[in-house]
Formats: structure tokens, C-alpha cells, sequence
């Protein structure tokens, strides 16, 4: 996916004010943590971190909690595989942190749900370009431009 | 007065970048009633009747911040517009007298039974603006209702409950240089009675006073249609005069947006606004031209206004 993707390609950025840094990943996103970890070691920022086993991550429960006892200032970097980036964003978002005090590196396509700007419907597709609504059966460009109340992706017809 | 003369020119110099361009608004009102308001009611009320979960959204905990905009658009009315519009009230029961509509409305102030719809969108029905309620809280701001009849190519379904920060995101550029939080601080910074008002502008092709996200692929067509010969009628010149009013009880902010469409072949009556429009067209960044939806036509736009201000100069 175009600018999706590339958003989620960026580097971490590392913001001198924040009390701390709280990274979670997993193996297959750790070669995108290392430079990340590197710099804070450098400029001799806090910051703690949790490798997650590919398959065990915890419940959400113990997700929650974790997050929830992190004080206000603390930058949560999540990496790894997008189901897993994706459902640790979900309970971050939960516990109260907000939309700037979170970066994620996703790895792989996962599914989405996308909003159809012409019939308001929701489609669950694989992240791609382009996918047809489940509804009216449009072609859709699907955007960068997520609702966090729909849990889905803006999804507008171009031009023929 | 023609329709020149009432327009709301935008542009203030020759180079156009994302600001906040915001300025206090003298006369504390946040509507305006234009000749074309009949005209505007009525496309108003069939869209609603047509589209109403397009036109209107909202969250089920903003009925308190929806009665308070209905208290404020009946004092500024009251204040404002009384040759338009009488109220008479006794407690919390309002008779309404639009004079301009020929409608008279009962009702009871807090109470939602006494309406046919919801507060918001009742009032709206009355304005040619559009109005968004966005409510302030853990230092942010979010979009939580709206009457929007006359988009400029969003979605008030998709944009409900967003924050400040993500209802932007798809600008390019905005957020470059903390433009965006500036931006939002300002608004979140607002003081009651004391409003402010900005103007923001795009291109369309075709008079669509209506242009919403989900009929782009209809109304967005046009925009292949425009040649050198034909830009002056069929590209309009889109303003919205936006207002923002700090609702003191909920904290919220009340936004309307009135919107404003010239055919560009209007501004030959004003050769400095001809000129000043050919500038800032000239000199406009691509990110921009691609936002505001315009670089399809751009060249042939230039193309016109450059004969424009060539017939303007031989006519003087």
C-alpha cells in the first residue's frame, strides 16, 4: 500500500521531552528497534522494553495493566507483526494513551476494514491499493485517513 | 449589491500557504443571510430529507452542547435578525417565526420531544451554514456533531468523533512546523464572546454547492471538462466564511461554515482580485494544487485568467 505503508516505514523518532520510551516488538520488526534502542542508549534517555515471542504475547489483561501503570510522557513504540502491532495499539489506546503518543512499525499485510465514501458501508479486505466495496461493489482507493470509531480506513473513488 | 460585490474575496496577498488565518469577528453572530438563502433552505432540507445520515451525525452524549448552540443561534437571532426571525419566550417555551420560510416552531428549550429532530439539526434547518459541534476535552478537540449539507469533498460519517489532529491528517503539509497544533491550540484557547472568523477557499468545476465525499465520482467528473475556453463558467471559485464561538457551558466549539461559489469569469469585474487570483494560482505548490483538487485544470485555469487580464489591460 502507497502512503499506509509508508507511514508505518518511517523510523521511530525520538522526542527529548518525553519522561520515557516503553518499546514492545518482535523478532521479525527487531533489525527496525535496533537503531531506536541504539539512540536512546546514546543520548541516554529512559526507556525499557519487552520482546515478544511471536506467538505469546500476553493476555490483554496483563497488556492493560502494563500500560495503564505507565506514567503521563511515556512514548510507546510498538513493532513487530501487524495483527500483533495492531491489537497492542488497540489495548494502548484503552489505557489512555493518545494518538501522538504512540508510533508503530507493522510487518506484513494484514486485514483492514475499509469505509466506502460513496455507500458508507464497511468491507473487511487484505491491505492493498485498491479493493471493491462488499456492498455497492466500487472500486475503492484505499487512503492513510483511519477512524478510530470505525476502526476502518477511508476508501473513495477516483476518477474514472 | 451583485454578486461581486458580496463576495468574500479570499486572498490577502500573492502567495497562499496553510495559516491560521483566523481574525476576531466584529459583529458577534454566526450566521449571515444572503439573497440566496430561500434557494439554500430548500437544497438544505432536500438533502436532509434525501441523505440525513450523510448531512447529519452526531454522539449521543452532545445534547446539552446541542440545546446550548440552539439557546445562542435564538439570542443572536433575537439580537441580530429580528426582521428575519421572532421569538417570543416564556420560561423554556420558544415560538420561532422564521419570516423568511413563512414556518412557525413550538417548543421547549431542553427537551428533545418537543422537536422533530435533534436540537442541531433542527436549528441548522434555519441557517444556510453548515454547523459542527467539536467538543473540548483531555486537551483535545473532537468533532462529535454536525449538520453538513455543503461539504467540500469530506465526510462527516467518516470524520465523526476524530480528533483536530486526525480530520487533518489528509491535508499534505499541515502538520509540517507544528502548523496543525498551533492551529488547534489557538481554537482550544477561544474565550467565550469573543469569536473569530477565517476564510478558506478551493476550486470546483461545476456550481456544486453540495460537493461530499461520497458523490466525488459524480460531481468530481467535471473537473475533465474544463478547457481554456470554458474555465471562466464552469470553474467556481469556492469560499467557505468559517466562525468559531466558545460554548461557555459544555466547553465545546460551535463552527459554521457558510460556503460562497463565483464563477472565475465574475472576477473580470474586479481586475485587481483577477490578478491577484492568476498570483497566487501561478505561484501555488503542487501539494496544494493536488489537495484543493485543482491540478487537472490548472493549465487550462491559467490559461483563461492569462486572456482575462490581457482583455482587462487593452480595456482600460
Amino acid at each position: 500500500m502507497n502512503e499506509q505503508h509508508n507511514s508505518h516505514l518511517q523510523s521511530f523518532q525520538i522526542y527529548p521531552n518525553k519522561r520515557k520510551y516503553l518499546i514492545c516488538y518482535q523478532q521479525c520488526a527487531a533489525d527496525h528497534v535496533m537503531p531506536l534502542l541504539t539512540a536512546l542508549q546514546q543520548h541516554n534517555l529512559p526507556f525499557s522494553s519487552h520482546f515478544l515471542e511471536d506467538e505469546i504475547s500476553g493476555s490483554d489483561d496483563e497488556w492493560l495493566q502494563e500500560f495503564s501503570r505507565q506514567k503521563m510522557g511515556t512514548q510507546l513504540c510498538l513493532a513487530g507483526r501487524d495483527e500483533t502491532v495492531a491489537r497492542l495499539r488497540k489495548l494502548a489506546d484503552q489505557s489512555g494513551f493518545r494518538e501522538e503518543e504512540i508510533q508503530t512499525y507493522s510487518v506484513g499485510r494484514r486485514k483492514i476494514t475499509l469505509f466506502c465514501a460513496a455507500c458508507q458501508h464497511l468491507t473487511e479486505t487484505m491491505q492493498c491499493e485498491q479493493a471493491s466495496c462488499g456492498f455497492c461493489g466500487r472500486l475503492l482507493n484505499v487512503t492513510p485517513h483511519y477512524s478510530r470509531r470505525l476502526d476502518a480506513y477511508l476508501g473513495y473513488i477516483g476518477l474514472s | 449589491m451583485d454578486e461581486i460585490s458580496r463576495f468574500p474575496f479570499p486572498f490577502t496577498g500573492d502567495i497562499y500557504r496553510y495559516s491560521n488565518n483566523s481574525v476576531p469577528l466584529n459583529l458577534p453572530v454566526c450566521f449571515e443571510i444572503t439573497p440566496e438563502y430561500q434557494q439554500e433552505i430548500k437544497l438544505k432540507r432536500q438533502l436532509l430529507a434525501e441523505h440525513h445520515d450523510r448531512c447529519y451525525q452526531s454522539l449521543p452524549h452532545t445534547m446539552d452542547a446541542q440545546w446550548e448552540i440552539v439557546e445562542l443561534v435564538l439570542s443572536m437571532m433575537r439580537q441580530y435578525a429580528s426582521a428575519q426571525f421572532q421569538i417570543e419566550q416564556q420560561g423554556d417555551q420558544v415560538l420561532l417565526q422564521n419570516l423568511l420560510t413563512d414556518e412557525q416552531e413550538r417548543f421547549i428549550l431542553g427537551d428533545p420531544s418537543s422537536l422533530p429532530f435533534e436540537p442541531l439539526d433542527f436549528i441548522g434547518r434555519h441557517l444556510q451554514e453548515d454547523v459542527i459541534l467539536m467538543m473540548q476535552k483531555d486537551g483535545e478537540l473532537y468533532l462529535e456533531a454536525g449538520q453538513l449539507c455543503f461539504p467540500a469533498n469530506w465526510s462527516l460519517t467518516f470524520d465523526l468523533g476524530m480528533s483536530f489532529p486526525e480530520i487533518h491528517s489528509p491535508i499534505p503539509g499541515f502538520a509540517d512546523n507544528g502548523l496543525g497544533d498551533r492551529i488547534k491550540s489557538f481554537i482550544m484557547r477561544i474565550e467565550s464572546g469573543k469569536p473569530w472568523i477565517r476564510r478558506n477557499w478551493s476550486l470546483t468545476a461545476g456550481n456544486h454547492l453540495a460537493s461530499p465525499l461520497e458523490t466525488f465520482h459524480l460531481w468530481g467528473q467535471e473537473r475533465k471538462n474544463v478547457t481554456r475556453e470554458n474555465a471562466g463558467e464552469l470553474v467556481h471559485l469556492r469560499v467557505e466564511v468559517q466562525k468559531l464561538f466558545r460554548l461557555p457551558r459544555s466547553n465545546g466549539i460551535l463552527f459554521t461554515i457558510h460556503t460562497h461559489l463565483l464563477p472565475i469569469a465574475e472576477l473580470k469585474k474586479q481586475q485587481a482580485w483577477l490578478q491577484r487570483f492568476y498570483d497566487v494560482l501561478l505561484e501555488l505548490p503542487a501539494f496544494i494544487s493536488d489537495y484543493k483538487g485543482l491540478s487537472l485544470f490548472k493549465g487550462e485555469l491559467l490559461s483563461y485568467l492569462e486572456e482575462a487580464l490581457a482583455e482587462g489591460s487593452v480595456d482600460r
